[in-house]
């Protein structure tokens, strides 16, 4: 085997028997703590997430109702403009 | 579901269950990031936000798959988020510094990693090894250190990276062509 090729071998081999490294003494009491932050600020996050939801819902509700309102206006306008036609026509005619 | 008596007993919420899985799996977990990350500091808080991960998502674990092959690929993934974070970080250093001019000097300081857990005689080969892990695609590396670090066998490997049986094999195959390449050309150069 060339120099170059058993020096590779040796370096991929170097890790064999190799131990694990000890975990840091504390990571039980950090994951913990994280915990605790995540227990404090989620309880709080569903409640906001619910006002938003029904603030959302409503806003909707209103800009379909406003929507809808628009559309079945009366037919006042209709009746006024054929009264208008009407009037046109008959004041064309008698020119 | 599981049958496992922690598993059961994580999912119920008992307190003494959540020490005994950080003792059980704490050096695995922390390893795994280390030769992954080569810091000792950020292989911690990946330690951190795996246990976070775990207790948070114990209830929807169905024990398709070994416990202790969940807990590796929740750290295969936390590691990852964390390696594309600093890449993203270190691109837009790299682009500040463009736009206004100044150099920034170089942050990388993964020429010299040892590992607490390799043998003193071993240390210096070691130290070239992870530095060519280092280099490797992300899919060789964490297939290599599964196998070459962790211990892992192939089906264990397989499970964690959900991926098939021969696709470890090429894998595992390509990563050590690799790193062959790149350490004969290590040697080449300390030859010259």
């Amino acid at each position: 085997m060339k120099n170059q090729e058993k020096f590779a071998e040796e370096v991929i081999n170097s890790t064999a028997g190799m131990q694990r490294a000890a975990a840091p003494a504390d990571l039980y009491e950090r994951v913990m703590e994280r915990m605790q932050i995540h227990r404090k600020i989620m309880p709080l996050l569903p409640k906001v997430a619910i006002w938003q939801a029904a603030a959302a819902i409503i806003l909707l509700v209103a800009m379909n109702v406003c929507v809808c309102l628009q559309v079945k206006q009366p037919t006042a306008p209709t009746a006024n403009n054929s009264y208008i036609e009407q009037e046109y026509f008959s004041h064309t005619e008698s020119i | 579901m599981s049958q496992d008596p922690l598993v059961i007993a994580l999912q119920r919420g008992e307190a003494d269950a959540y020490k005994e899985l950080v003792t059980q799996y704490q050096d695995r977990v922390y390893n795994m990031a280390l030769s992954m990350l080569q810091q000792e500091e950020d292989a911690a808080d990946i330690a951190q936000e795996v246990f976070v991960q775990v207790f948070q998502s114990i209830t929807t674990f169905k024990g398709a798959s070994k416990l202790s092959t969940w807990i590796y690929r929740i750290t295969v993934t936390k590691t990852l988020e964390q390696m594309r974070r600093k890449r993203t970080k270190k691109r837009t250093g790299i682009v500040l510094s463009l736009s206004t001019h100044e150099y920034l000097p170089e942050q990388s300081n993964k020429g010299n990693f040892y590992h607490p857990g390799v043998a003193l005689e071993q240390k210096e080969l070691s130290a070239v090894l992870f530095k060519a892990i280092d280099q490797l695609p992300e899919k060789q590396r964490i297939a290599f250190i599964l196998n070459k670090i962790e211990q892992l066998n192939y089906e264990e490997v397989r499970q964690v990276m959900e991926i098939s049986l021969s696709s470890v094999e090429s894998l595992l195959f390509r990563a050590k062509q690799n790193l062959q390449k790149m350490l004969e050309n290590v040697y080449k150069n300390y030859e010259s």
